[in-house]
């Protein structure tokens, strides 16, 4: 499903990715991990094509196509969804007019008619329900005035409704107490079906306790020095990222 | 009030080859210069196409209902029309309105109302009497249709102790060319009454200068919301006056030029009696290499205690090369009074409109939904939701086409 080959970014003349390579297949769960500033947040911006980065090298293939010369919203209409890490608050645009226009977008993108009425807000009452959503936070303007919680569960609402091919969880688990986190996973455990894929980016190893991955990257200074299973979260958490950087150096 | 030849004063207009009336009004007028950016009050606003333009009087009839009716449905209104500074009658349903043609006693320094106190051709005497509900609100049309034509227009209006009445004014220029439609309001809102003004302006490539005078009496309510959606040079100066306690004034607008078109803004609200509240909330959107200006003086008496007095002025520029003046003013004389005013202008905002592009959203629809939402905080206070509704939509259309 994706495929990144070699992708150097950077921001500001600054290099971030350093060349990374990666292969996400369907049914998939994969998880990076790393330490701050190792360039996990820069590798969702950069494929979700937040302008700020410039790609200086490598490619990214999505289902075939070329994702790096698509726009962002052509991204999201080819099936990738990006939670953000710190969703925007943006007033006066009820959340209900927002997604029925991102829906819609999308729709037209695959050259379909937009969504009745009726299935829309039938849609909008089973996803919020997945996560636990409050009926009166779906009327009110995109994440303003949301708990840290309420913001993160929304993402997962957004991606509920958008149901994408490709999810991108930019540390979703950050700022969530632990009934938050239940709430947020259980959520994304429910969308996971053999035909999509999930790219968990975090910082601790918690929230794979709650979303299971079949593989864990470790991204360290811009490249990915370790690959393994599950139980390589463990090990991190166990004895920390200086443990990857002396083993690799040594290696 | 006719113009003829007869009535000769010494000195031409230095736009227009009409000649004023003598009057105490004409004189008044000749005594005072054409402005120019020099005077503060016109710093960002230049005058100079205006001064060397060749205008008349115009009695050209064009406007029809249906040109009206396109923008605003005529069925909820009585529909009252200038064209050129002339009253048609034919299209206008005079029920309980004088067409106005008695001089002001007052003699302003303020260049353009002191031309039309001199020289107007019509306009309105509309009074709601004590108590009454104005059934019908007033659709008031103030358009020009000749490229080359002049108007001037006084309309007076007063909403009598305990009345309510709405009033849509709709500016329109109805031809390519640069009529110039100059007008001024003079409202007295007597005690306990509650008047809302919502103005639209749709003037093409039209020269616009409106002077709006208001005077508040105790316990009154006065809204204003001006919507500048096209012109080409835009001026709107509203001075109210809280004359006495419990005096409300609620000034709003939304400014959207494009291409090369200037809107300028400038209000005055002037706290004379004590426990009075004024709000303003100016939004604008500027695209291309279009200027605005915004100059909000808020002026509190000594006597003005317990004063409440709000002013915002926010902005967004689509475009590198657009320009905005703004400057909010407050004068302080009394001691115990809760004011507060600010101005921003900046870009779209870059994270808003990634997250919506993210979520599949053109950039284009993207950046018409922040900033209908941007609009709609002044545009979802208009009372009538019919109107605010259509605004909304014209906003929409405004942006969409730049």
């Amino acid at each position: 499903m994706l495929q990144i080959k070699n992708l150097e970014a950077s921001i500001e003349e600054k290099q971030i990715l350093k060349g990374i390579n990666l292969e996400i297949k369907r049914g998939e769960v994969h998880a990076i991990m790393g330490p701050n500033g190792s360039g996990k947040s820069t590798l969702a911006s950069v494929l979700a094509g937040k302008e700020d980065y410039e790609v200086t090298n490598g490619s990214v293939l999505f289902e075939g196509k070329e994702l790096l010369e698509l726009a962002p919203e052509d991204r999201a209409a080819e099936g990738l969804f990006l939670a953000f890490q710190y969703p925007v608050e943006i007033p006066g645009v009820s959340n209900i007019n927002f997604l029925k226009t991102a829906i819609n977008s999308i729709r037209e993108y695959k050259g379909m008619q937009p969504i009745p009425a009726k299935e829309f807000l039938a849609k909008v009452k089973e996803k919020k329900e997945l996560v636990e959503l409050q009926s009166t936070l779906t009327n009110r303007s995109v994440n303003e005035g949301f708990s840290g919680g309420e913001k993160k569960r929304n993402e997962i609402f957004q991606m509920a409704m958008l149901n994408p091919k490709l999810a991108i969880l930019d540390e979703t688990d950050s700022g969530l107490d632990i009934d938050a986190l239940r709430i947020v996973a259980n959520g994304v455990n429910k969308l996971k079906t053999k035909d999509n894929a999930v790219l968990l980016i975090t910082h601790y190893q918690r929230l794979l306790d709650y979303i299971v991955p079949d593989f864990v990257h470790v991204l360290y200074q811009g490249r990915i020095i370790k690959t393994g299973g599950k139980e390589l979260a463990l090990e991190l958490e166990e004895k920390g990222y200086d443990w990857i950087q002396e083993t690799e150096v040594s290696a | 009030m006719e113009l003829t030849q007869t009535t000769i004063v010494a000195k031409p207009l230095p736009f227009a080859d009409f000649v004023l009336p003598e009057s105490k009004q004409g004189q008044n007028f000749l005594n005072l210069s054409f402005p120019t950016t020099r005077n503060e009050y016109w710093k960002y606003t230049r005058l100079g196409k205006l001064k060397t333009a060749k205008l008349k009087i115009s009695q050209t009839s064009n406007i029809t209902v249906e040109t009206i009716n396109n923008i605003v449905a005529i069925d909820r209104y009585q529909l009252v029309v200038f064209e050129n500074g002339f009253l048609r009658n034919d299209l206008s349903d005079l029920t309980g309105i004088e067409e106005n043609n008695t001089l002001s006693n007052k003699l302003s320094n303020e260049y353009f109302t002191a031309l039309s106190d001199a020289s107007f051709t019509s306009g309105i005497n509309l009074k709601v009497k004590a108590n009454t509900v104005l059934t019908k609100p007033l659709l008031l049309v103030n358009s020009s249709s000749d490229p080359e034509s002049i108007s001037n227009i006084n309309h007076n209006i007063t909403t009598q102790q305990g009345s309510e009445a709405m009033v849509c004014m709709l500016d329109l220029a109805a031809a390519e060319g640069s009529g110039f439609l100059n007008s001024v309001t003079r409202i007295n809102a007597e005690s306990s009454s509650n008047l809302e003004i919502v103005n639209l302006q749709v003037l093409g490539k039209a020269t616009a200068i409106q002077n709006i005078y208001v005077d508040v009496a105790e316990d009154a309510s006065f809204k204003h919301f001006g919507f500048s959606l096209i012109g080409q040079l835009t001026r709107n100066n509203i001075n109210v006056n809280l004359n006495k306690t419990g005096a409300y004034a609620e000034l709003n607008g939304v400014y959207v030029p494009s291409g090369s078109q200037h809107i300028d803004n400038h209000t005055y609200i002037d706290h004379i009696a004590p426990n009075c509240n004024s709000s303003e909330l100016y939004r604008g959107i500027l695209s291309n290499t279009a200027t605005g200006v915004f100059n909000g003086k808020v002026m509190v008496r000594q006597a003005a205690q317990k004063t409440n007095a709000f002013q915002a002025n926010n902005n967004i520029l689509l475009s590198d090369k657009a320009t905005m003046n703004s400057k909010p003013e407050l004068e302080i004389y009394a001691d115990d009074v809760k004011c507060s005013h600010g101005s921003t202008t900046g870009q779209m905002d870059k994270d808003a409109l990634f997250y919506l592009q993210a979520r599949g959203i053109k950039k284009t629809a993207a950046v018409k939904l922040l900033v209908t939402a941007f609009a709609d905080d002044v545009v979802s206070r208009v009372s009538d939701e019919h109107l605010a509704e259509l605004i909304n939509a014209m906003i929409e259309k405004q942006i969409s086409e730049n």
